[in-house]
């Protein structure tokens, strides 16, 4: 009987739920789903990791590749993040070219990396205005249940904390390129970000971590950023308002879960 | 002939293309964009909504294709929109805001989300509340300011939209990194440019 | 964007074709009388706002570096892109192509491209490996018939207007000056063609210039030529289906040619403007970039003014009279007292009492004088409707509002029996 109710009318189901305090996975509003982070999954990667958010799964894969930088920034490397939403995470995506929300998503995670500052392009400069490192930070989900910008975060700090670069030696005068294989060393991060998201279900109610089916019926998502003890993101793309105690809130309770979730992350490193 | 609101000037007219069902040309210092808005319109099979009207939105740059930064905006001027339409009087139609940057000095997204805001004000779109977009900016000395000093290095950013009735958070956007107490301060600030920019709008309005 | 093209009905197509009979178009234009263009200038280089009546487009010009084709080792390259964008008319779909925007590319690219209006040689930097690419981006705003004229107009003049960045070498090494450290340079162009566009008629009967929205859906044909400042052909196309007899092409052609020049020239007297405008700020604060505020303001103004679209009723005049008219901006200010009333004559006949409404201080403001520096120009603002009933929204989302604090003190009266538990 609760499986109709529940596709009927599955705001109202919310709501019944909500109304005892609690959600329909058992959770406090204020709780959020175990993490589980694997680095160094992918052989043929430079670095790479997979987190599990709840059911959320992400997999980071970095490989790095030489190329020559801009004439602008002689001295930055790139740094490319993509996010690929394939039709086996969920099934509200279709094959084919990118959808607007891996877009968007990528946009995100793209303002995360360079907002948080956790790696400096300058770092991956090999030789000034001849060769750098190009990392393409690639992210495949793998099962789309909500909070996916954290699982991404969390994924990618493990991938880049792992990851190593081959050693290159560059002679300029003879525009000639070595590569050791053997001799590999890791990239320096500067800073470790964490998100956290949170969904406002009815215009009151906010739910931490929430998951795909939360995050279809709420009318509104926030993701909050912190580096350390410093904010990096507070991204809230429209949605039922909030008023500024409500969002001061949020971010108190994320930064608690930064210091777990970073961790997290140094012990799997 | 009071004109100047917060430091910058912002300066405006509504109605100015005769395609769309409302437009509005807006500049915010020296940025100018222009939105226009059609709707309620036909609404193509793949996004029909059988309670309520679906909101697109396309932003185009004046110069290059639209790239995925631009999605970015895009969908949080979307979002913005539907929160403050009231989209169930219009079921099974597509509401279409569309933005074209003319000049960009700075603060664009919140130009373009105060562009839209007019465009559908002047459309005669139903509704919930008006909201304006304000731009929050962070120097290396931990000032806050709402105005850019062009060519100025600026450690964070901050956009905060608010809704007109209760002065509440729809959208936030910021790039940098600041603590919690900067966070909070700004937003104090902006709620202040806000208040303007809402006084503004029912001067245009009116007039 | 799903939006189905607005059809045409019979009735509108039968009205406009019978008075195409009696010698009269819908707007009280003459047959070969074109609506006025306006040219403004941003601030950037190579951004160029154009509107003809109420169609306007947006051009920007950009430039990049990149390899010459392998074809021609010491040629820049010039890229036009048309962009019918979605605000233009609702069945326009953003970042797709289409049958009309594709034909548009090409006739343009056939007037400015192929007729090498651009020295392409002037933008090599060095041979086979770095030439300067050069982009125009064009953005349709207003879609109201002959896209094309507007849109070559727009992108000749943001050419004439454009600079690029200034490039040295020493030796190996490339260096591309920014505008403080040297003046960037104009680009090459060696003559100024424009489109001009005719529609065709009752198999070649009726040919009138400049079609709007509603006389291109319902012509049977158009035709596009290319001229220059020169009178020298630089594309002619002839779309749809009517057979014109020769004669009737050449000497619409030769009528189109004094248009041109008439274009051209405004499109040199706009830069010329813009140049005298940049001088003069510059000698005030000494530096390029902070200085033309005026511009966007400028923008501004160029767009629609009630009376710009009101009808002008002009009685059938000489071919010479009309050409004239062409040039002369029809709007003769006969006085502007300060009584707070505009009178504004309309061409032949007609007055226009325009009351301004200065001392109510809401409905215009204006440029307060005292700080130069500042852009302080506010335009009229025009609100046709009143369109939201904003007591209405207030008070409703007022309501809900209470709801929801209601809602939130439950919640966290929860929450604290929950801790208390």
């Amino acid at each position: 009987m609760a499986e109709q109710y529940k596709s009927l009318h599955p705001i109202k189901y919310y709501r019944d739920y909500l109304a005892h305090g609690i959600r329909p996975d058992g959770r406090e509003f204020n709780k959020f789903r175990p993490i589980l982070l694997n680095v160094g999954s992918i052989d043929t990667a430079d670095g790479s990791a997979i987190a599990k958010v709840g059911n959320t799964t992400v997999v980071c894969g970095i490989k790095a590749e030489l190329c020559k930088p801009k004439p602008d920034a002689p001295k930055c490397g790139f740094l490319v993040p993509n996010l690929e939403l394939p039709p086996l995470c969920s099934p509200k995506f279709r094959p084919g070219p990118p959808s607007d929300q891996a877009q968007v998503l990528t946009q995100l995670i793209a303002d995360i990396i360079e907002n948080s500052k956790c790696i400096d392009l300058n770092d991956l400069c090999i030789f000034q205005d001849k060769l750098v490192w190009c990392l393409f930070v690639d992210f495949v989900c793998l099962d789309f249940d909500g909070s996916v910008v954290d699982a991404c975060i969390v994924s990618l700090l493990g991938a880049l904390k792992t990851a190593k670069l081959p050693f290159v030696e560059y002679d300029p005068a003879l525009d000639n390129i070595q590569v050791n294989m053997e001799e590999r060393k890791h990239i320096k991060v500067h800073s470790t970000p964490v998100s956290t998201t949170f969904a406002v279900f009815d215009d009151k109610v906010i739910l931490k971590d929430p998951t795909q089916e939360e995050e279809n019926l709420c009318s509104g998502i926030l993701t909050v950023v912190f580096k350390d003890d410093e904010l990096c993101c507070v991204h809230k793309p429209g949605g039922s308002p909030l008023t500024q105690e409500e969002l001061s809130q949020c971010i108190e309770e994320s930064k608690e879960r930064t210091l777990f979730i970073k961790r997290l992350i140094d012990t799997a490193v | 002939m009071e004109t100047v609101t917060d430091k910058t000037n912002i300066s405006c007219k509504l109605g100015i293309l005769s395609r769309p069902d409302g437009s509005a040309i807006l500049s915010e210092g020296n940025t100018t964009v222009i939105a226009g808005i059609y709707g309620p319109v036909e609404v193509k099979l793949q996004k029909l909504l059988i309670d309520k009207a679906s909101v697109e939105c396309h932003y185009r740059p004046k110069s290059g294709l639209p790239g995925v930064e631009d999605r970015l905006y895009e969908s949080i001027i979307r979002n913005i929109c539907e929160t403050s339409f009231y989209a169930s009087l219009h079921p099974r139609t597509a509401i279409l805001v569309t933005i074209q940057e003319l000049q960009n000095s700075g603060q664009l997204i919140s130009c373009a989300i105060n562009a839209a805001c007019l465009a559908c004000l002047n459309a005669g779109i139903d509704m919930k509340f008006m909201f304006s977009a304000v731009t929050c900016y962070m120097n290396f000395e931990d000032d806050l300011y709402l105005h850019c000093a062009s060519g100025k290095e600026t450690k964070a950013m901050f956009v905060f939209v608010f809704d007109s009735t209760e002065k509440r958070i729809i959208a936030s956007h910021t790039k940098g990194s600041f603590t919690k107490e900067q966070f909070e301060e700004a937003v104090e600030l902006s709620k202040e440019g806000c208040e303007d920019r809402f006084t503004y709008y029912k001067k245009v309005l009116e007039s | 964007m799903s939006v189905r093209k607005t059809i045409i009905s019979n009735c509108e197509k039968k009205f406009l074709l019978k008075n195409l009979a009696e010698w009269t178009r819908l707007d009280g234009r003459a047959f070969d009388e074109f609506r006025p263009v306006k040219i403004n200038f941003g601030k950037d280089w190579g951004s160029c706002h154009v509107s003809l009546g109420k169609t306007s487009v947006l051009a920007q010009v950009s430039c990049e570096i990149q390899q010459p084709k392998s074809s021609r080792p010491s040629e820049g390259v010039l890229n036009l892109n048309i962009e019918l964008n979605p605000l233009a008319a609702p069945h326009f779909e953003a970042g797709r192509q289409s049958d009309l925007s594709v034909q548009l590319n090409r006739l343009l690219e056939k007037c400015l491209k192929d007729s090498k209006a651009l020295d392409l040689e002037s933008l090599c930097i060095k041979m086979n490996e770095k030439v300067w690419a050069i982009r125009v981006d064009i953005n349709v705003l207003n879609y109201e018939g002959n896209i094309l004229d507007c849109a070559s107009i727009a992108a000749l003049a943001a050419l004439a207007h454009f600079r690029r960045p200034d490039v040295t070498s020493d030796g190996e090494e490339f260096i591309i000056h920014n505008v403080q450290q040297r003046d960037p340079i104009p680009m090459v162009i060696h003559h100024y063609p424009v489109c001009i566009t005719y529609s065709v008629f009752n198999g070649g009967e009726f040919i009138i210039a400049d079609p709007t929205l509603l006389e291109e859906e319902v012509a049977d044909a158009f035709m596009s030529i290319g001229l220059n400042a020169y009178k020298e052909l630089c594309g002619l196309h002839l779309g749809g289906k009517a057979e014109l007899s020769p004669d009737l092409i050449l000497s619409t052609a030769s009528k189109a040619a004094n248009r041109a020049g008439l274009i051209v020239q405004q499109i040199k007297e706009c830069i010329e403007k813009d140049t005298q405008q940049r001088l003069l700020r510059q000698k005030q604060s000494f530096s390029i970039l902070d200085i033309t505020n005026d511009s966007v303001s400028g923008d501004i103004e160029a767009l629609l003014d009630p009376w710009t679209a009101s009808e002008k009723k002009h009685k059938k005049k000489t071919k010479k009279e009309k050409e004239h008219s062409n040039m002369v901006d029809t709007k003769i200010e006969i006085d502007k007292p300060t009584n707070g009333v505009e009178l504004t004559k309309i061409g032949e006949g007609t007055v226009a009492l325009v009351p301004i409404e200065e001392k109510d201080g809401t409905a215009i403001w204006e440029v307060s004088d005292s700080d130069d520096d500042d852009n302080d120009e506010v335009v009229v603002i025009e609100v046709p409707k009143p369109v939201v009933n904003l007591l209405d929204v207030n008070t409703d989302s007022e309501e809900e509002a209470v709801t929801i604090l209601n809602a939130d003190e439950k919640t966290k009266k929860k929450k604290k029996q929950k801790q208390k538990k």
